[in-house]
């Protein structure tokens, strides 16, 4: 059977294109958008559609000049003066591969996994990402292929139950943002989407390299990021989308499935690990690539000897994979130990901003100036020319745009973590502030499950907690001293906050950084114009509309 | 006696000219042998003594038809004793004497002591170096039953068996046509299992056919009892769980599978057979969705679909869900939970591997015992040891729903082979949940999707038509005339897929002529 010749098919070169290029962009897009943008956030989406469309057109045109593959044209052409811009590539995408999965398992650990030490989310998830690269292209297209419906179809229940949710009432931010901002807010959301490099090595293994399924991976790139963005400004509003890079988790968790799943977040996080996964891996695909051609021991790597056998050395016996696996394990593994973990996600972006973008656009064009050379065109076409000339133009803004001041914060983690039967159950929380001197007084209304039968008709009955706390995380830790169960607020039907003004400010915040509160919960404000009934989402928006104004 | 047979079992003697030797030969070879039956027989033709020497394996047989066919016309009633005079003895029962059609002559000792073995009669005569081979087989068989491990509501009812020639026969039966092949051969050193090698000269693909050849001959085995085996020497992903042939007793679904460009193995003594290639969509498919209406067929594989989902995840999803992302349980759910768990001692993985054990005894335990007894032990165990463990604490009843669920589930697979699968990884995925949640659960169905979009049955993706496809036309095929999830009716599955011969992928047209 001939099934198989070492190419992919267009969808799976699509699949693979969506995947690799949408999973960090709807996750982040929005917030570079608002942080930016302020409220022209629009104008700094807009941009950053322009900039990811000429990136990923500049792209399909270094496909065009290597058709037989950049890996294979630099390593004909330069033969062993490849192996630095091999070495370099690899290092790179193993750079990219280990940030992008230490991102990936901060947030995760702070979403999921708040028991959890971080080297026991790192490592596993490393190792089936080499697992995932170590096949080739083919198999790559086939895996990925698999696996797209089981990120698309969360995304698309996730906004199908978050529409109701949407409003676009509430805005905030500044009036006035600067052409730089927008057009470094563009500038950062092309970086997030610099994965669309990838689509340079895959569209030339591509049985037909094709103008058509290229631009529509292309438009349904940006229309994901556009969906991302109108669900996430419409779900959050512009103040509380800047608020955290990890806004868009918000979004997720207002989404319920009607008689099913309290909460979506958790499960379209679980498959937004896949979208990871398929980044990563992708990551270390090519790195592997590199490896393999860069530690080769002839020149031509890809002449294959009398049996048919690609020529190996040392490095291949002891194999490309294993060697970037370890690598990124190493790395990942470092970057843990010597940064603190609030500087990752600064890192990479500033690591994306100054070098990789710059790398990504001049090295082929390297490359194929000496190609353009070698085939006997002394003189560059007029074409070529202007196309390297606007290359150098835009090049040479993207490194005069400037700063790294963007850095992402994390709430802090939560270190309680039972089996449900070991949790007390808040039905309700009440907050109040009433003569109390250093905190507030909370009452839980914790659900008594004794003579539970499941029957809805029936009143649950409820035993009340009370005490006085700093916090509600003070409150939290005081009723695990008393009762030594925890207090679960995953499953709160009321929350009632006699509050006002500052405090009132605080303890919002303090739920709104709670993960396990459900952002739909119903809040009874008590203030001096009396009971006013408000979902916690509304309130956060209206605390944050207070704010600016 | 080593010295009569080289390294791979096989007789390195020749048949002898003097009948002495031969029989010396053969009293040396069934040496204790008790269930072999040999006599010599003289007879006074031509002016001269001719000695004949048949022999045969008592029980294997038919002793009538030897003696109607060969014995009484060549002992009793000799034809040609004035005529034909050019003729020798040898040529005269061949082609006079002897009343059956099924005789050859044999000049290998090794391929005549194999027929011999097969149930065949061998008659050595005085002065020839050969033998006469007369086919006269009579095993003890099963006869052709209803089909009780892929029953259907609709369509035929009938199975292999493990005779070779009625699952041979069966498939003939169903597909009148010169261009089905029937390639027959013998493997194992010892057992000599014959297999056939069934397919469409015109439809199947040249290169699938040596590739099975070719691994069918990859290793010498000793002795092969079963498909099973056979099955195990050709796979190219021995570590992994899923079955790359499929397996039937159906002929209907073994006849299907060859017009669609398959290759289908049948071998003595067992009474599945293979199909290849296979892949993860054919597995969960089941012969009645071609036979009842294409909505009720569609319907019927997406439940099949979403039981096979469910025997692999439920008991994962639920361990992740409970121990770690108890937010995600609608709030009364999560108290019936909570209320049901509170008297349970053993933490919520323990408890469901002390439920999925036990529901696995039950079931090993069922298989093992006779019919009416293996009911039993299901409702012994199922309904009262159930209930008191429920009872006693030691799990709670909402486990005892999943595990049912779960068990239910795996039962709605059509392939048992598959099925098993399925079981396995489902511990594999409770393993995975139980040590990071929705996390593990993910990174578990994560592996099994990288080994399974990896893996291939004689070139074929497994994952088709999921993936894999490689052009616009073989994606037509794959996705617009296949059946996949949707059966399509089958006025509209016009094209066979993309396996079968390229010239040849068209299986239904319009008739416009109207003409028989």
């Amino acid at each position: 059977m001939k099934l198989d010749n070492g190419t992919i098919s267009e969808r799976q070169s699509f699949r693979m294109g969506l995947l690799e290029n949408i999973t960090l962009g709807i996750v982040i897009v929005p917030y570079i958008c608002a942080v930016k943008g302020g409220s022209r956030h629009y104008l700094v989406f807009a941009a950053g559609i322009i900039f990811t469309f000429i990136y990923g057109v500049i792209m399909f045109f270094y496909s065009r000049m290597f058709p037989e593959g950049m890996i294979e044209e630099t390593d004909k052409l330069l033969k062993k003066w490849a192996r630095p811009i091999d070495i370099c590539y690899a290092i790179r995408y193993i750079i990219k591969a280990s940030l992008i999965i230490l991102f990936f398992s901060v947030i995760l650990r702070a979403y999921m996994l708040r028991s959890f030490n971080l080297f026991a989310v790192i490592i596993p998830f490393t190792l089936i990402c080499g697992y995932g690269a170590s096949r080739d292209i083919e198999k790559r297209g086939r895996l990925l292929e698999l696996l797209f419906w089981w990120m698309i179809v969360p995304l698309i229940l996730t906004a199908v139950f978050s529409v109701s949710n949407m409003e676009w009432s509430i805005k905030g931010g500044e009036d006035k943002t600067r052409l730089e901002d927008i057009l470094f807010g563009g500038y950062e959301m092309l970086i997030i989407m610099s994965s669309l490099e990838n689509m340079l090595f895959t569209l030339t293994r591509q049985k037909k390299n094709n103008w058509n399924n290229y631009l529509k991976t292309i438009i349904w790139i940006l229309v994901s990021l556009l969906f991302s963005y109108i669900f996430v400004q419409g779900v959050l509003g512009t103040s509380w989308t800047k608020d955290s890079s990890m806004s868009a988790l918000y979004v997720m968790e207002a989404a319920r499935f009607p008689g099913g799943v309290e909460r979506m977040d958790y499960a379209v996080i679980a498959f937004w690990i896949i979208g990871v996964f398929a980044v990563a891996s992708g990551y270390m695909f090519y790195a592997k690539e590199f490896i393999r051609v860069a530690f080769s021991k002839r020149w031509n790597t890809f002449e294959k000897n009398e049996k048919g056998h690609t020529n190996s050395t040392s490095v291949e016996i002891v194999s490309d994979k294993w060697w970037t696996i370890f690598a990124v394990v190493v790395m990942t593994l470092a970057g843990v130990w010597l940064w603190s973990l609030y500087d990752i996600s600064g890192i990479l972006m500033d690591y994306l901003i100054w070098f990789d973008v710059g790398i990504s656009l001049i090295f082929p064009a390297f490359i194929l100036m000496l190609k353009k050379k070698r085939e006997g065109i002394k003189k560059i076409g007029i074409r070529h020319k202007k196309m390297i000339n606007y290359l150098g133009v835009i090049i040479l803004c993207m490194i005069c745009l400037t700063g790294c001041e963007s850095r992402i914060r994390y709430e802090r983690l939560d270190d309680r973590q039972s089996s449900l039967e070991r949790m007390d159950y808040a039905v309700k929380l009440t907050v109040e502030e009433k003569n109390v001197k250093d905190g507030y007084i909370y009452k839980f209304d914790i659900a008594d499950l004794s003579d539970y039968k499941g029957d809805s008709e029936k009143l649950l009955e409820t035993n009340t907690y009370e005490c006085i706390a700093e916090s509600i995380k003070k409150a939290l830790d005081n009723y695990s001293l008393a009762y030594d169960n925890h207090v679960d607020l995953g499953h709160l039907k009321l929350i009632e906050l006699k509050l006002e003004g500052e405090a009132l400010k605080k303890t919002v915040f303090e739920l709104k950084d709670m993960p396990s509160v459900t952002k739909s919960v119903e809040v009874n404000l008590y203030d001096k114009t009396g009971k006013q009934k408000i979902t916690l989402r509304n309130l956060i928006k209206k605390i944050y509309a207070w704010e600016e104004s | 006696m080593s010295i009569l047979y080289d390294e791979k079992n096989r007789l390195n003697v020749d048949i002898s000219t003097s009948i002495e030797d031969n029989i010396k030969l053969l009293e040396t070879l069934f040496k204790d042998c008790g269930d072999i039956v040999q006599k010599s027989f003289f007879i006074e033709k031509f002016n001269s003594r001719i000695r004949l020497h048949l022999i045969y394996i008592d029980g294997l047989v038919d002793n009538n038809m030897i003696e109607q066919t060969i014995i009484k016309p060549v002992m009793y009633e000799w034809q040609t004793e004035n005529l034909y005079n050019d003729m020798t003895f040898w040529d005269r029962i061949y082609y006079i004497e002897a009343q059956t059609v099924d005789i050859k002559e044999e000049k290998s000792t090794d391929k005549t002591i194999e027929a011999i073995l097969n149930g065949d009669t061998a008659m050595f005569v005085d002065g020839y170096a050969k033998a006469f081979v007369i086919s006269s087989k009579k095993y003890p068989l099963r006869s052709i039953t209803e089909n009780d491990t892929e029953a259907g509501m609709r369509g035929p009812k009938d199975s292999f068996n493990e005779s070779i020639r009625q699952s041979t026969a069966l498939i003939r039966r169903r597909i009148k046509d010169a261009k089905l092949k029937v390639v027959q051969g013998t493997i194992g050193e010892r057992s000599r299992t014959s297999y056939a090698i069934m397919y469409m000269e015109d439809l199947a693909d040249a290169g699938l056919v040596d590739e099975i050849k070719k691994r069918l001959y990859r290793y010498d085995i000793d002795a092969l009892f079963d498909s099973g085996m056979a099955e195990h020497l050709m796979d190219e992903s021995p570590m992994s769980p899923f079955p790359i042939f499929q397996t039937t007793t159906r002929p209907d679904k073994a006849a299907a599978g060859i017009v669609e460009g398959r290759v289908v193995i049948a071998f003595d003594n067992s009474p599945e057979v293979l199909m290849a290639p296979c892949n993860f969509n054919m597995l969960l498919q089941a012969s009645d969705d071609y036979y009842n209406r294409w909505m009720v067929g569609t319907f019927a594989r997406l439940i099949r679909y979403i039981a096979a989902f469910i025997a692999i995840t439920l008991p994962g999803f639920y361990i992740a869900v409970t121990v770690y992302h108890s937010d995600m349980l609608p709030t009364r759910l999560l108290y019936a939970i909570a209320n049901a768990r509170s008297i349970v001692t053993f933490p919520v993985v323990v408890e469901m591997l002390i439920m999925e054990f036990l529901f696995e005894l039950l079931r090993e335990a069922g298989i093992r015992l006779p019919g009416p007894l293996g009911n039993t032990i299901g409702v012994v165990g199922g309904l009262i040891v159930g209930q008191a463990a429920v009872e006693a604490g030691i799990v709670s009843t909402i486990v005892v729903i999943v595990v049912a669920l779960t068990a239910i589930a795996s039962f709605a697979i059509p392939n048992e082979e598959f099925a098993s699968v399925f079981r396995l990884l489902k511990f594999f995925i409770m393993l995975t949940s139980a040590v990071a949640g929705l996390y593990g659960f993910i990174l578990g169905l994560l592996i099994i999707a990288i080994h399974l979009s990896e893996l291939k049955s004689f070139g074929v993706p497994y994952m088709m038509p999921v993936n894999g496809s490689k052009s616009e036309e073989q994606e037509d095929i794959a996705l617009n005339n296949q059946d996949f999830i949707v059966r399509p009716p089958i006025t509209r599955m016009k094209k066979r897929p993309v396996w079968a011969k390229k010239e040849n992928r068209v299986r239904l047209r319009d008739n416009y002529s109207r003409e028989d």
